[in-house]
């Protein structure tokens, strides 16, 4: 019995640990969404909804 | 375009692509299909010491706005062909299939073989803009096309190999709104209506152009009220046959073929 409990205190450490991670994944993602007219690095997304109530300028360098 | 083809631009929204000033070189036409086109702007510089320009130099189309499509805003823009010997029969500006073009003010073609088409239910709003250097026509509505090219100007539409070269046509029930604009320098005529094609021509002034300054035949008709002629190398009003001109208070006078024309004393 003991042996099983210290085996699924086990999973259950690497499980918290996997969800921390995927939290900071996700995280990251969030910030990399944020307005691409701001960035100073664009990023576009093939389906992206502009904002309500936005007036977006997507500056495009001349040569 | 191709970047923001699938953004969705909810109502309360626009987008607005701002050409920074100086030249953006295209390799292609550039197609403005997008779903919320009626919310997207293509804004230049208002510098004009240092425009925004679009430039080709093959032969293609410059902007494309088909099948029901809608470009919102098109403003402070030079497109420019860069190699007439290489532009072949292309539009600066073409609203085709029922597409619609609204300009703002600055928006000038020039190199290009036509400056603004609109055809087949296209329609471009284009007043206060301004063509040079055309081939067949500057400003050209067919096949049920319409521009609204009040305020505008034509200079040097010139196809003389092919004996072409109009500041505005109208052909196959295309109409054009010219009132106020001017046509200078052209080769077959100032305004020019053919075929079914009709120009309102209120107040506009055709001036040095190589042939007549209003031309219309084959069912074309002009109305030019207000509307004067000089200093062409043709007829103030030339009517080769079958079509139609009127104009009240119409003034004509220095037209070389006009002065031929009359018997001596």
């Amino acid at each position: 019995m003991k042996e099983r409990d210290h085996w699924f205190e086990g999973a259950r450490t690497i499980h918290i640990r996997l969800c921390f991670m995927a939290l900071l994944v996700a995280a990251g993602a969030v910030v990399r969404g944020d307005n691409p007219a701001q960035s100073t690095q664009p990023v576009f997304y093939q389906a992206w909804s502009v904002p309500a109530g936005s007036n977006l300028h997507v500056r495009i360098p001349s040569e | 375009m191709k970047a923001i083809a699938d953004w969705n631009i909810p109502a309360s929204s626009q987008v607005t692509l701002l050409l920074e000033a100086g030249i953006h070189a295209q390799t292609d036409c550039v197609r403005v299909h997008h779903r919320c086109g009626a919310r997207l702007r293509i804004v230049g510089s208002d510098d004009a010491a240092r425009p925004s320009v679009l430039r080709w130099t093959k032969a293609t189309d410059g902007l494309y706005v088909g099948q029901n499509h809608v470009l919102g805003c098109l403003a402070q823009v030079r497109i420019e062909h860069a190699a007439r010997a290489a532009r072949g029969n292309g539009s600066g500006v073409l609203a085709d299939e029922g597409g619609h073009v609204h300009c703002g003010s600055g928006v000038s073609v020039s190199g290009f073989y036509y400056g603004f088409t609109a055809r087949r239910r296209g329609s471009i709003r284009c007043a206060g803009s301004k063509v040079e250097g055309a081939g067949d026509a500057g400003y050209f509505a067919y096949m049920g096309g319409h521009l609204d090219a009040t305020e505008t100007e034509s200079r040097r539409a010139d196809d003389r190999a092919q004996r072409l070269g109009s500041g505005y046509v109208a052909e196959y029930n295309g109409t054009i709104d010219a009132a106020n604009a001017v046509a200078m320098e052209c080769f077959l005529a100032g305004y020019n209506a053919l075929s079914g094609g009709t120009i309102r021509a209120h107040r506009a002034v055709a001036r040095k152009n190589l042939g007549s300054g209003f031309q219309s035949r084959d069912g074309g008709v002009i109305i030019a009220h207000d509307a004067s002629s000089a200093d062409n190398g043709g007829y103030g009003v030339g009517n080769p046959g079958g079509g139609i001109f009127a104009g009240n208070n119409f003034i004509s006078r220095g037209n070389k073929a006009d002065r031929e024309a009359k018997p001596r004393d």
